[in-house]
């Protein structure tokens, strides 16, 4: 109703009441305790790509989570093919993105039949943003979507939570994305090979899953380029370690 | 919209003898995070017509359809008629207002800015339907910083150059200022001969004595 949509985004307000505390919690100071049991399901996520000479890196982590306490899933892929050449990662509310995802992939294989031809990224992009402009009051989803296509190459946009578009040379979201302005800031060239461009996004996405709660697991990479698509998995014991303190 | 998520910060524009020029910085801010650092938030209506807004972008994206829409809408009737400046700006008031009165606004406020007939234009509408048409316009922060600036060093029948100016003053006070100021900044000079566009970067000012001595601050006892 139109009373909720003015609160703007708080009508994700409270998660319904627990049903039972055991006795011995009771009466504690404790409110984690039960719930995330209730919570819904977030992709609490990093997300990232980049552009290079050539081709886009795409990547994520794997963990889903409930009330920043429970990991639901840690073996999830964010990074979804929604057609030959293009990806897209999905970050916020879990269910939002997965339900937004199949309704593009549905739309852009439908547009491609018609077209006779693979999509732009940009037509991904748009289909996108038309979902998550039309209905921003009840989604919580934000996505970035890359790939490669035949009039533009290689590209990048960012589709933010209200349905803005913006094309970018790389760019990092969910989340862990916080943590990693700095690193991504420094570190970023424009016009890297692919190597230095998966050595930027490796370590960006594992410093970010070192420090933000609800990201973790392995990371999942997608290059796609002219000649294809190439996905990698880095198991969590194989990422790259920095300084601990 | 009700609470905005990708914002945009303030617009500038003045008439100048013959002309107009109009202008805002080249990033948005995704909540507090200075997101996106280099993006163009002119948009193009017409050859001699131009928008800018501050506050939400996709809701700025959508009008700007919206409005081109129009425009076409106009060319297909092929009957000679054209839209003129005035026209988009009462269409976009009353967009406004009736988005408003379903409490549902696109959450911005518009500038348009052109010239016809060796005419320069201007055009404000906020999310309320409030619309102005006035010989400068000044929205976000730019407003209450700006505006004493603006009336001291501009008038209306100004040189292009005292323009730019005076402009460029008032968006060096927002960088210093305003929490989401970005030293990049657009113009777009809007004469009856043409359009053109510049970027440019203004520059903090770094030499305030206060610098030095809380620099050197020894703890009072």
């Amino acid at each position: 109703s139109r009373l909720l949509q003015l609160r703007g985004r708080s009508r994700r307000a409270a998660p319904p009441p627990e049903r039972a505390t055991c006795a011995a919690t009771r009466g504690t100071m404790d409110r984690s305790h039960g719930e995330w049991r209730s919570a819904e399901v977030s992709t609490g996520t990093t997300i990232i790509a980049v552009r290079y000479n050539g081709g886009v890196v795409i990547g994520s982590d794997s963990r889903a989570s409930m009330g920043g306490t429970y990991v639901s899933s840690r073996v999830i892929n964010k990074v979804v093919q929604v057609s030959d050449k293009i990806f897209c990662c999905m970050s916020g509310s879990l269910a939002d993105a997965q339900a937004v995802t199949n309704a593009v992939i549905h739309q852009l294989n439908f547009h491609s039949m018609q077209m006779g031809e693979l999509p732009l990224v940009l037509s991904a992009a748009s289909v996108m943003r038309d979902f998550c402009y039309k209905y921003r009051d009840e989604l919580s989803a934000g996505f970035i979507v890359a790939g490669w296509d035949c009039k533009k190459g290689p590209q990048v946009f960012q589709v933010s939570l209200g349905g803005t578009v913006l094309e970018q040379e790389f760019t990092i979201g969910g989340s862990g994305g916080t943590y990693i302005y700095g690193y991504a800031d420094a570190k970023f060239r424009s016009g890297m090979t692919r190597e230095q461009c998966l050595t930027f996004t490796t370590n960006a996405l594992s410093l970010a899953m070192d420090r933000d709660n609800v990201s973790g697991g392995v990371i999942h990479l997608a290059i796609v380029t002219e000649a294809g698509v190439e996905r990698q998995l880095i198991p969590g014991n194989k990422l790259p370690v920095f300084h601990r303190i | 919209t009700t609470s905005p998520i990708v914002t945009g910060g303030s617009v500038v524009a003045v008439k100048f003898r013959g002309g107009v020029v109009l202008a805002c910085d080249t990033m948005l801010s995704y909540g507090g995070t200075l997101k996106f650092k280099d993006v163009c938030r002119i948009e193009q209506l017409e050859p001699d017509l131009f928008v800018a807004a501050s506050g939400e972008y996709s809701d700025f994206m959508e009008v700007v359809r919206v409005l081109r829409n129009k425009s076409r809408e106009s060319f297909l009737h092929a009957d000679g008629v054209t839209l003129s400046h005035r026209d988009y700006g009462n269409f976009l008031r009353n967009l406004q207002y009736s988005k408003r009165n379903k409490f549902d606004p696109y959450y911005d406020t518009f500038v348009l800015a052109g010239v016809r007939g060796g005419q320069p234009f201007i055009s404000t509408v906020d999310m309320y339907g409030d619309q102005f048409e006035q010989d400068s316009a000044l929205t976000g922060l730019g407003k209450y910083f700006g505006t004493p600036l603006i009336n001291n060093q501009w008038n209306p029948d100004c040189s292009e150059e005292q323009a730019i100016q005076a402009v460029g003053e008032v968006f060096k006070m927002l960088y210093l200022r305003d929490c989401k100021g970005h030293d990049q900044v657009d113009f777009l000079i809007l004469r009856e001969a043409g359009v053109e566009r510049r970027r440019a970067r203004v520059n903090g000012e770094w030499n305030h004595d206060m610098f030095r001595t809380h620099a050197n601050e020894k703890r009072k006892r």
